[in-house]
């Protein structure tokens, strides 16, 4: 049997975290999907993350990863908004 | 993780010595004086440190908290709040120290971060570089904190008496020109 979908989890910090009201989410999507599907998938459940797009890095399994890049069934997905940066 | 990294440069005096580390418990300025004392050797003729201490004024808000930061405007910042992921936090501390390593030639290195509540006046950050000369152990150490800033997952939120600000920029993912 083919599988037709992948499973991954979503991890959410800071700003985030707190606009979604949770630190982590279960998504179920189609083989083939990638990092932006995720986010995609994500921002229809909490509409309030859209506008972080232009700012928002991703992750996938604790690595700084494009957003086509393509997802395997269990992976872990960090969506890294803003980060300390700058002058301080 | 901590403990000894990956051999240095070609011609690079004495161990490799890294630090690297996330802690929950204050870091007071005592923590310069023991990364020194686990990290210099008799080859090392240079001791840089720096400390990140939390100060009063607030810094950038991250893209979209710039209303929330209007709202607390002229106001003193009471405390820091930092927040991690941890284990690639950790990562992205590794791939510093080996470009560290590779750039400068510095592979005795301590990078402590600290998380959750930072009150004023405490370090939330502690660097410390030992090398032969002086010209490597600054530039290591000022690589070393950069970078971390603008590349390690840490998240900072300016707390305020009634609520709180996210700081911040983009994630930078990959080595700067440094």
């Amino acid at each position: 049997l083919t599988p037709t979908a992948v499973r991954v989890r979503v991890r959410l910090f800071a700003m985030q975290r707190e606009l979604a009201g949770t630190r982590q989410v279960e998504l179920e999507l189609p083989v083939g999907s990638t990092i932006e599907d995720a986010w995609q998938a994500l921002v229809e459940r909490f509409p309030a993350l859209a506008p972080g797009r232009p700012t928002v890095r991703f992750a996938r399994n604790s690595d700084y990863a494009p957003a086509e890049t393509r997802l395997t069934d269990g992976d872990e997905v960090a969506m890294i908004p803003p980060v300390s940066g700058g002058l301080g | 993780v901590s403990g000894p990294g990956t051999a240095g440069a070609p011609g690079t005096p004495g161990e490799a010595i890294r630090i690297l580390e996330l802690r929950e418990d204050a870091i007071g300025p005592e923590v310069l004086t023991e990364l020194v004392e686990r990290l210099a050797t008799l080859d090392d003729g240079a001791v840089v440190g720096f400390l990140g201490v939390t100060r009063r004024s607030p810094g950038t808000p991250a893209p979209g908290q710039e209303s929330e930061a209007a709202r607390h405007a002229g106001r003193s910042v009471e405390s820091l709040e930092y927040e991690a992921l941890p284990e690639m936090a950790l990562r992205v501390m590794v791939e510093i120290a080996d470009e560290i390593s590779a750039r400068f030639g510095v592979t005795r290195l301590a990078i402590v971060h600290r998380t959750g509540d930072v009150p004023l006046g405490e370090a939330s950050v502690a660097i410390a570089a030992c090398a032969p000369h002086r010209d490597a152990a600054f530039e290591a150490a000022r690589y070393a904190i950069d970078e971390t800033k603008a590349r390690a997952p840490i998240w900072k939120a300016e707390r305020f008496e009634d609520g709180h600000v996210w700081i911040g920029e983009p994630a930078r993912e990959g080595p700067g020109s440094g």
